[in-house]
């Protein structure tokens, strides 16, 4: 009985809640027009909402603490544009992306070893993507509650965002609130649909790295008892292996290509974004309800980054390992024929899977505690700096 | 009673891993007697050490929380605190990983072997005895010579520590504390008398056992690491004959004295047990020219190339099928212990990594530190010798295990250069493609990673020294 890995299938939550909206590509063309139009709404809310906290961030361009909350949210919300236009415009690769997870050369499982490999990686890959999503959806919740909090402290009208509006607020509270809370939530839940989809599928491509290196280090294994037969089978193997190993160096480089851009910008606006809270967690007393808002929220977005450095480092490491496979293997039991494949095969192992975002970064744990030192720095001199203040 | 047998890195290994046991790491296997009350001895001593040791920790840290009003202190006390969290950290780490240690020493328990290459493996097998020990002699003496500055230390300075303001907000006065290494909170009173002599004494016990045990395991990890390199020596020095062995006539046949020129052991022996050898050459006489037994009867000649008409003639490059089988065999050996290496350098990494990762990311934050304490020195006196003290130390200890990683990276990229630089092209077919398939496998090194978050190298000393330079710098401006 011949056994495939079900890849496709794991990603079925995020590819039916974003074509949905009519973010992701669907196949089928039912409700195609539906869904265009309430992705069109939501898109439209979103840069109308970038329109009007710029206006509020210029006229406040002097006061440092509204102007850093300003820009911190507002950045977000590009963030997620931008990813939500990067997945339209590379709407090809996605569909070339499903036809190569679905192609029985990737597919097709040998033996039940391999099959435990792929369910016990997505297994896990599914796990920390599940608390990504819980943390950022406790840092929504406290974002949400906060200001209804304040109301009932101050009696004064607090909103979650900071905007510019031509009528008066206060007047319209409920409308206004409703609109704002339809519009963190939209946001907040499609991006981090967008981040769970670019992770897993970058758990895919380790996964088949996984399943290619285990096959490679069997090609040893006497098959019959025939030298002869045993060759030629290893021979039949390997030209089958090169296609698989074409195939995922294919589908690495496309789930690359498709994501780098949505990548980058959300790498670098998290990292803007804890560098800027640790900054205001000096000033801001411990406390307090803005203190919580800005550790959950803090948190949600190291963990991002984290992850997304966590699964390319795990893609670089499943495709490095590609040479020793094959040279831990007994090749020097087999036939010159045979040796002189996996030469071939070894040579282009030793050119690992890098994911970029980008272009310019890697996402390997290396640039993660880059990241962390760096912060680390930034935070202790500017704590020096305050205290010598003092 | 019989003498306990070990055999390969164990062996190798034992003077440390004698000092690893005496200074209290949770280690219990390579005793000759494991039985039941033995071992119960040995666990409540490693346990009492553990005790000790977290006790005076947690008075170091009472004395932090106490002090915590002064930002001098604090720093100072954080910086004590951070230092011996890595004795620490380190044996609790030995304590719950042991496996995975015992699992690295025991990876070379069985070394395979060839009569041709024996005299070349004793050789490199006996340099690197001679450095693992002279390592350890070298880490001992340091460690010992630290302890003894420390306590020295303690008693050079002036006797009145602490400046503190009770009555006055903004006057300070100096109280007498207790002339003692650490400065720590005890629940007794140990300004003089019986108690304070005691207290000097555990103290001292501390210092002393805490700096070995964290100096022994970055010391067994260096070791492990010396091993690895002699051994690709090894293989790097054999690369060349086996190459010649290959391209020879069929008339001649190598004695291993002609493939080594190399000025050999003027019996370096002394440390090799007689056993290993005679036992070694025992094993191999017997089956070399076998072929069943080399190839594991799964071979037939006639999938490799065809020696001409009939068999048992000369081969294309000459060679008789005696030789081709010599040229095979050899083969083997070099390519299983080059897999035997590899895998020992991977569970070196799985062993120790997030060892160095946790020592990293403290001495990270402890040269941080040190950097700003740096900045307040305003003369000779013992707070300038304490502060550079402590500088020196931490960074003599990353260097120490970069500078044997650095060793590991250069050693397995030099593989590859020495199977181009042998006359390969004079080779069998057979041997070519080995050069082929040894030259892909090598270009990448083998490198130690920090739970690959960052490779162990000069580059990363080279990093935290700039740092710490950096950090040094910018204080001295912002001041």
């Amino acid at each position: 009985m011949v056994r495939h890995a079900d890849y496709l299938g794991s990603l079925k939550i995020e590819r039916v809640f974003l074509s949905a909206v009519g973010f992701y590509p669907s196949p089928t063309s039912k409700y195609k027009y539906l869904k265009n139009i309430s992705g069109s709404f939501l898109f439209i809310l979103t840069v109308l909402y970038i329109i009007l906290a710029l206006i509020h961030a210029f006229i406040n361009l002097t006061d440092v603490a509204v102007l850093s909350e300003n820009v911190t949210f507002l950045m977000t919300v590009i963030v997620y544009a931008t990813k939500v236009v990067n997945l339209q415009v590379y709407r090809k690769n996605i569909l070339l992306l499903e036809d190569l997870l679905t192609n029985p050369i990737l597919t097709e499982l040998e033996m039940q070893e391999e099959e435990n490999i792929v369910k016990e990686n997505l297994k896990s890959a599914r796990f920390f993507t599940n608390i990504y999503k819980t943390m950022a959806n406790i840092a929504v919740s406290v974002h949400v509650v906060s200001p209804l909090f304040d109301f009932k402290r101050t009696g004064y009208k607090h909103f979650i965002f900071l905007l510019w509006l031509p009528f008066d607020r206060n007047k319209h509270y409920g409308t206004v609130y409703f609109f704002e809370m339809v519009l963190l939530l939209s946001v907040t839940w499609f991006c981090i649909t967008l981040d769970a989809l670019n992770i897993l599928m970058m758990n895919i491509c380790a996964i088949q790295f996984e399943v290619l290196k285990n096959r490679l280090s069997r090609i040893s294994k006497s098959f019959s008892r025939d030298d002869e037969v045993d060759d030629r089978i290893r021979m039949q193997k390997l030209r089958e292996y090169i296609i698989q190993q074409n195939h995922v160096y294919r589908c690495s480089s496309l789930v690359q290509k498709t994501y780098s851009i949505g990548v980058f910008t959300q790498v670098v606006c998290s990292v803007l974004i804890v560098c800027f809270g640790l900054f205001k967690s000096i000033v801001t007393p411990l406390k307090s309800m803005q203190f919580m808002m800005l550790t959950s929220y803090s948190l949600t977005m190291i963990y991002q980054v984290s992850l997304y450095c966590v699964y390319g480092q795990k893609v670089l490491d499943a495709s490095n390992d590609l040479t020793d496979a094959c040279y831990m293997s007994k090749w020097n039991h087999c036939s010159l024929g045979v040796q002189k494949y996996l030469v071939m095969i070894m040579t282009r192992g030793n050119r690992p899977v890098i994911m970029k975002a980008g272009g310019i970064f890697d996402l390997t744990l290396e640039t993660l505690m880059t990241i962390y030192t760096s912060s680390y720095s930034f935070f202790a001199i500017i704590w020096q700096v305050y205290n010598t203040e003092e | 009673m019989m003498k306990f047998k070990v055999s390969g890195l164990v062996a190798d290994l034992m003077p440390n891993i004698r000092m690893i046991q005496a200074s209290g790491h949770f280690m219990f296997n390579y005793h000759a007697d494991n039985s039941g009350a033995l071992h119960t001895l040995r666990l409540g001593y490693s346990c009492m050490h553990l005790l000790f040791c977290l006790f005076q920790y947690g008075c170091t840290f009472g004395n932090l929380v106490k002090e915590k009003d002064d930002v001098n202190y604090l720093a100072a006390n954080t910086i004590t605190m951070l230092f011996f969290t890595h004795c620490i950290t380190k044996f609790i780490y030995f304590a719950a990983r042991s496996k995975l240690f015992y699992r690295t020493l025991g990876i070379w328990n069985q070394a395979n072997s060839h009569p041709l290459f024996l005299e070349s493996n004793n050789r490199y097998h006996a340099l690197s005895l001679k450095k693992q020990r002279t390592l350890l002699i070298c880490v001992s003496v340091t460690t010992i010579l630290s302890a003894v500055a420390w306590t020295g230390i303690t008693f050079v300075g002036e006797s009145v520590h602490n400046i503190k303001d009770p009555y006055n907000e903004n006057e300070t006065i100096t109280e007498e504390i207790p002339r003692l290494l650490i400065k720590s909170w005890y629940p007794w009173n140990a300004m003089s008398g019986m108690a304070y002599y005691i207290t000097l004494v555990f103290q001292i016990y501390y210092v002393f056992f805490s700096l070995f045990h964290a100096n022994l395991m970055d010391s067994l990890f260096c070791s492990w690491l010396i091993f690895a390199c002699e051994q690709l020596q090894h293989l790097k020095e054999i690369m060349k004959p086996l190459m010649e062995l290959s391209a020879s006539l069929d008339t001649y046949v190598p004695k291993s004295a002609d493939l080594f020129r190399a000025p050999s052991a003027k019996s370096q022996d002394n440390y090799i047990e007689s056993e290993y050898n005679s036992k070694n050459e025992e094993l191999n006489v017997k089956g070399l020219y076998d072929s069943r037994q080399e190839l594991g009867g799964h071979f037939r000649s006639g999938t490799l190339q065809t020696f001409g008409q009939g068999g048992g003639g000369v081969g294309p490059n000459g060679l008789t099928k005696k030789q081709e089988l010599m040229v095979r065999s050899a083969i083997k050996y070099w390519v299983e212990r080059h897999k035997h290496v590899v895998r020992l350098v991977t569970a070196i990494g799985d062993a120790y990594g997030v060892a160095l990762l946790l020592h990293m990311l403290t001495s990270t934050v402890m040269l941080t530190l040190l950097a700003y304490q740096a900045t307040k020195i305003d003369g000779a006196n013992t707070y300038a010798a304490s502060t550079i003290g402590y500088l020196v130390y931490s960074l003599a200890q990353v260097f120490h295990f970069c500078i044997f990683g650095n060793r590991l990276i250069e050693e397995s990229s030099s593989v590859m250069e020495a199977a181009y630089s042998c006359h390969w092209y004079d080779g069998s077919e057979e041997a070519k493609t080995f050069v082929q398939i040894v030259c892909q496998q090598c270009q990448k090194a083998m490198s130690i990673s920090g739970a690959k978050f960052f490779t162990i190298s000069l580059d990363l000393f080279a990093s935290v020294l700039g740092a710490v330079v950096t950090y040094f710098m910018v204080l001295v401006q912002l001041k």
